[in-house]
């Protein structure tokens, strides 16, 4: 009788024991894959609400009055944090566009680190409609630009683009 | 005969005693198997979760309307490839389901920093518009537009 509880018990004991061995590895592996996540999740916040970008200057480029065209260069500086310029997509008046060396120029720039400047330019018709550019950066905050041609003289001979609004936003 | 009777009993009792206390065992491997088995498949699909994120990059007052499709472009901006097709995504305009036939998306995984399209066959009034967008993992995005 002694025997036989002492063996029940030595084998309920055993199962318990590697019972709670097998929870505790699962919790462990678990705990570690979600602890990396929330990490992950954390640093790719974090990155998101200091990413910063800023029209800092705008500059043209006129053939001449007889040119029905233009090109419009966008100075954009990084007020926040790191930035992968190469992981960036281009929305061109709602279309989404790659830099293709001609009419979207993107200068070539690993990194943008927190107060460098990245050029754009685009090259645009001498038209009265509001143009915009979106650049979309990896965190999934864009800079949205949007311009205008205005004449300056009744002749219709010398004009420049016009900023017409500027945004900064994240989802 | 007292004493072989004596034997015999303790033998039946120890057979029994192992029997219950292996039928405790594997039913307790059991249950913990489970368990364990329910807490991975939880914790990795919260894991892949929170790597999963995307963002719809379209200028908001000009979406494009290409052959009777609005186009929204939607980017990867997790950390982990996603399903992109029209049976694992789920699309609310204004609060109305999107059949999945009126949807065309390309292309059909999006990978970290891929930019896919989401092409929707419908009729919209001028106006503002809210767009919701679900895929697989349950992780959603609104986005409102202006026509």
């Amino acid at each position: 009788m002694g025997f036989s509880v002492s063996a029940s018990f030595a084998v309920i004991f055993i199962a318990s024991i590697m019972a709670f061995g097998t929870l505790y590895i699962s919790l462990e592996n678990t705990y570690t894959s979600i602890a990396e996540s929330v990490e992950a999740y954390k640093e790719t916040f974090i990155k998101s609400q200091t990413s910063h970008l800023a029209l800092q200057g705008v500059s043209h480029i006129d053939p001449g009055s007889d040119v029905s065209i233009y090109t419009i260069t966008f100075n954009i500086s990084n007020n926040g944090s790191t930035l992968s310029p190469k992981y960036w997509d281009f929305v061109r008046d709602g279309l989404l566009k790659e830099p293709n060396g001609s009419t979207l120029i993107v200068e070539d720039k690993t990194y943008l680190l927190p107060g460098e400047s990245i050029i754009i330019q685009t090259t645009e018709v001498k038209d009265q409609t509001i143009h915009s550019l979106i650049v979309a950066t990896e965190t999934g905050c864009s800079l949205k630009i949007e311009w205008k041609w205005i004449w300056l003289d009744p002749n219709q001979t010398i004009g420049q683009p016009s900023i017409m609004g500027k945004a900064w936003y994240c989802p | 005969m007292l004493m072989a009777s004596s034997v015999i009993s303790e033998i039946i009792l120890f057979i029994v005693s192992l029997l219950v206390a292996g039928t405790i065992a594997g039913g307790l491997y059991v249950v913990t198997q489970d368990l364990a088995d329910g807490i991975n498949t939880r914790g990795a699909t919260i894991a892949q979760n929170l790597r999963v994120d995307f963002t719809i990059i379209n200028d908001p007052e000009n979406i494009p309307l290409l052959g009777g499709a609005y186009v929204f472009y939607i980017k990867n901006t997790g950390s982990e490839e996603f399903l992109f097709t029209s049976s694992t995504t789920i699309v609310f305009i204004d609060g109305n389901l999107i059949p999945p036939s009126n949807l065309t998306l390309t292309p059909s995984t999006l990978y970290p920093y891929d930019v896919g399209e989401l092409r929707i066959s419908t009729t919209l009034s001028s106006g503002y518009h809210k767009l919701v967008v679900v895929i697989e993992s349950g992780k959603q995005r609104e986005f409102v537009f202006k026509i």
